[in-house]
């Protein structure tokens, strides 16, 4: 396992370096200069530039790029946030994206697995058409329509709740203005969890042990919770762990319509600002989390799971 | 009723617990701690804005957005600041930093001194001296820093002796155009000004004060950057407002400045303004009585448009479909008759209408002064209204008869060309696909348009590759801004020496009466009207651009809000912002 560890260590450290490649690559091939400012005479832009090194051959930029990089060196924002670290940007907005999508994943994850026992249990009733038909609306709607919807009635129309997030309210105003943005995150989720746990079930509570849990005297309903839910559990990991990182990714649009300062906006931004040492940190950001996912994901089978430990049939 | 044995559940539950006590945490925690209001006795009433981008500093040394300007504004001391004229009409220029008008030493207007206030203060209570307005002038140009705004004093208008030279290393300190005697300034000009130029210059952010001790404080070890601005605590203020909060990418407030010279004259407590990029949702927060102004879309001011709360705001630039006359892979663009037919075939007023905008048959907009003095518009004048052709140079006919006459010549049946315009802006989207089926009308067919959506930044990069890619582009749009007060600045950009230019244009009587029209006492207003009517004419005539649009946009303000002039917009002022007042 530890051996297994460290070779799957070693190739996400090299899929980073391919992708810190090709992010510098794409990013300074990309036409137009950093400087947005317009009268720049030509002589002074070419020393502006050579701060950069842009006047330099793009392999030799490559080469200072990766030497600052491993000297822990990956630049200030040079338009987003003058002149500040990028990781001390990214640090700035991570909290709130965190903050957001820890809260609609714990959310979804209960809500998500109780609408699939009570799908599975009642398979073909009334209780199930109902789960089922939010199933297909949650998840085939995207969550931005739920973000618009949930701010124009709630927000706008209703007052429930306030219309933005607002960073500077403290306490339960606080509370109350990040509710939507989190129901937004949270309802795909929970229909995507709620189905893959119905289907599971619904094949396992059809199996032999199941039926001899039963004829022993076991209700349908603890049956279930004692001996399918546990069968159901493995394939059910290998989703939800990447749908923390298609959260982080879905809040982008989410973020923008409820005016979280969140990581979302951050990267349209500074693309569109050519702020080039912060793209390749954010690129790099949502990198690190894919592969980590990746990682915990392959690794989390052998903990759920003792029969498919990697390395185990070898040692058998 | 049988107990869950099972401790995965347990574990389970436990987790989601977990991930909801600390998601709650983070949201009970604060970002970063706002410093108290200072002065919050001072003035009556928030201001509640909004802005499309977070700030990207308070260094105005290094600020290039505009919501980034509109904030630095309220918190920057300038050595002049434009302000509401007597009686709450016009404008005036007043003296803040300055203690009077600049004196003009010679003959020519090249030499001007200032005369540094005495008795000036930062927010801090701290004094503000004349050496700080020079630490800040020489710093904004230091070759190390290479800031930004590095070209601060090498302008269109005033360019102070050897300022480039120094920015670029070329140049000691010592011979800047730029001497401190006591407390007056001496600034050596390479061109003639006048005394509002002058001042009008001396108005801009780039040339307004740092706070030396923390500019100095946040310098790096070989002093190529400092983190000036980068934080409410590395930053001090010397404006009407100072900063008291500033959380990243969502909100910013500044509250009075108590020390501020003209305080008297600031009626609001503070400005709160909030980042917030989605129009929508700012339209439901300005309906929800939860902020004070929102600029409208195109689909809002249809549903306003009759309200008179409406103010409307001319763009301050002409947008223009730039034809790239250099093309070898469609070298009938280099002829003039197709270009001029691509000018007729614009129906400006429909595109106008579909886009909310001015119709626009000229190259300088609406916006340039004139003189100074009365307040002249250019478009107002004679000589500017002589030139422009009728119908809104629309003429189908004509447009015909130039395309067939080219195509002829050309050997061709038909052209596709491509127009590139801005991603993300739904008026050009409209306009350009409206152009691409009128123009395949009028010209049978012929003329087929591929439109291609571009982010702003990538098409003014493309538009300036011409001089090392003769096929960088075929038609693109584009718009460029100037200098409001001085019409020849919106000449600037066509002359075939300036830099970086977004297109080619290449015209020697052009670039004739460009040099001319500079070199020009600067007090014969009539006689640099004349020519910079005849240039804009020439322009026209070349056809290497088609212009179609002026900017337009309009601003919803609420009934708490009295603006200090009558206008409530002018080109001077803005919405003049800072000096409005809170009515609740």
């Amino acid at each position: 396992m530890i051996k297994y560890t460290l070779q799957r260590l070693v190739a996400l450290a090299l899929t980073l370096l391919v992708i810190l490649t090709i992010a510098f690559l794409v990013i300074r091939l990309m036409p137009g200069s950093i400087y947005e400012n317009t009268e720049l005479p030509p002589r002074l832009l070419e020393t502006m530039e050579a701060k950069y090194r842009l006047n330099e051959p793009m392999i030799v930029q490559y080469a200072y790029f990766i030497r600052d990089i491993l000297g822990g060196d990956w630049g200030t924002s040079i338009a987003i946030r003058v002149n500040v670290p990028v990781w001390q940007v990214l640090y700035a907005r991570i909290p709130v994206s965190l903050q957001l999508n820890i809260v609609a994943l714990a959310i979804a994850l209960p809500v998500g697995v109780l609408a699939g026992i009570a799908a599975a249990l009642f398979q073909n009733g009334k209780v199930d058409h109902a789960i089922s038909f939010l199933v297909v609306v949650f998840v085939s709607v995207p969550s931005f329509v739920f973000a618009t919807l949930l701010q124009y009635t709630l927000g706008f129309r209703l007052g429930l709740f306030p219309i933005v997030y607002r960073a500077s309210a403290e306490g339960f105003a606080r509370y109350a203005s990040i509710v939507m943005p989190i129901a937004a995150l949270s309802l795909g989720p929970i229909a995507r969890v709620a189905r893959y746990l119905r289907g599971e079930l619904i094949e396992t509570v059809s199996s032999d042990f199941m039926l001899l849990a039963r004829t022993k005297g076991l209700s349908l309903f603890d049956a279930t919770l004692r001996h399918a839910m546990r069968n159901s559990l493995l394939p059910l990991a290998n989703i939800i762990i990447p749908m923390f990182t298609s959260i982080l990714t879905g809040s982008l649009v989410v973020e923008r319509i409820f005016a979280v300062a969140g990581v979302g906006g951050l990267l349209v931004n500074s693309l569109n600002a050519s702020d080039h040492p912060l793209t390749i940190a954010i690129l790099v950001f949502y990198s690190m989390l894919s592969l980590l996912t990746i990682l915990i994901v392959d690794l989390s089978y052998g903990l759920i799971d003792p029969r498919v430990r990697v390395g185990g049939a070898k040692n058998e | 009723m049988r107990t869950i044995r099972n401790s995965a559940w347990r574990r389970c539950a436990a987790l989601m617990m977990g991930l909801l006590v600390s998601g709650m945490l983070y949201a009970a925690g604060g970002q970063q701690a706002a410093r108290p209001a200072a002065t919050a006795e001072s003035g009556y009433g928030t201001l509640r804005l909004t802005a499309g981008r977070p700030l990207e500093t308070l260094n105005p040394h290094q600020q290039a957005a505009t919501a980034t300007a509109d904030f630095l504004r309220l918190i920057q001391g300038k050595l002049y600041r434009f302000a509401p004229g007597p009686g709450g009409t016009g404008y005036q220029i007043l003296p803040e930093i300055a203690a009077g008008e600049p004196v003009q030493v010679d003959d020519e207007g090249r030499v001007w001194q200032i005369q540094i206030r005495d008795g000036l203060q930062w927010s801090n209570g701290e004094p503000l001296t004349a050496e700080d307005v020079l630490y800040s002038w020489r710093m904004v140009m230091d070759p190390l820093l290479l800031n930004h705004r590095a070209n601060a004093f090498h302008g269109s208008q005033v360019q102070v002796v050897n300022a480039l030279a120094y920015a670029t290393g070329d140049a000691a300190w010592d011979d800047v155009g730029i001497r401190l005697d006591g407390n007056t300034f001496e600034l050596r000009l390479i061109l003639p000004v006048t005394n509002f130029m002058l001042k009008n210059f001396l108005t801009g952010l780039p040339v307004s004060v740092v706070y030396p001790p923390l500019y100095e404080a946040g310098m790096n070890a070989d002093r190529t950057q400092t983190n000036y601005g980068t934080s409410i605590d590395t930053m001090v203020s010397s404006g009407p407002f100072m900063v008291t909060n500033w959380i990243q990418g969502a909100e910013y407030t500044a509250m009075k400045n108590p020390y501020y010279l003209y305080a008297d004259r600031v009626s609001l407590a503070g400005v709160h303004t909030r980042v917030i990029s989605e129009s929508g949702t700012v339209m439901q927060l300005f309906e929800n009585g939860e902020i004070d102004f929102v600029e409208l879309s195109s689909a809002d001011f249809q549903r306003f448009r009759e309200d008179p709360r409406v103010i409307e705001v001319p763009g301050r630039s002409v947008q223009r479909i730039v034809i790239n006359l250099l093309s070898t892979e469609k070298p009938i663009l280099q002829d003039v008759r197709f270009r001029q037919a691509l000018f007729w075939a614009t129906d400006r007023a429909t595109s106008a209408r579909i886009s909310a905008t001015i119709a626009a048959n000229y190259i300088i907009p609406t916006t340039h002064v004139m003189d100074v003095t009365d307040g002249t518009l250019y478009r107002n004048t004679p000589e500017a209204r002589a030139i422009l052709t009728p119908n809104l140079g629309y003429d189908p006919q004509r447009a015909k008869e130039l395309f067939d006459a080219a195509m002829a010549d050309a050997g061709l049946d038909r052209i596709s060309l491509q127009l590139a315009y801005h991603e993300g802006v739904e008026e050009r989207r409209a306009v350009s696909e409206y152009l691409q089926e009128q123009w395949r009308e009028i010209f049978g067919g012929r003329l087929q348009i591929t439109l291609q959506a571009v982010p702003s930044s990538q098409l003014a990069a493309t538009l300036r590759a011409y001089p090392n890619d003769d096929n960088a582009f075929e038609l693109g749009w584009t718009g460029t801004g100037h200098n409001d007060f001085d019409p020849v600045s919106a000449l600037a950009h066509y002359y075939s020496g300036t830099p970086r230019r977004k297109g080619p244009y290449f015209s020697d009587e052009y670039d004739e009466l460009y040099r001319t029209v500079l070199q020009m006492p600067i007090d014969d207003t009539q006689g640099r009207l004349e020519l910079i009517a005849r240039a804009e004419e020439v322009m026209l005539r070349d056809a290497s651009f088609v212009p179609v649009n002026q900017g337009l946009s309009f601003g919803l303000v609420s009934d708490r809000v009295r603006f200090a002039t009558t206008d409530g917009w002018s080109i001077a002022l803005g919405y003049g912002w800072k000096w409005a007042a809170i009515v609740d």
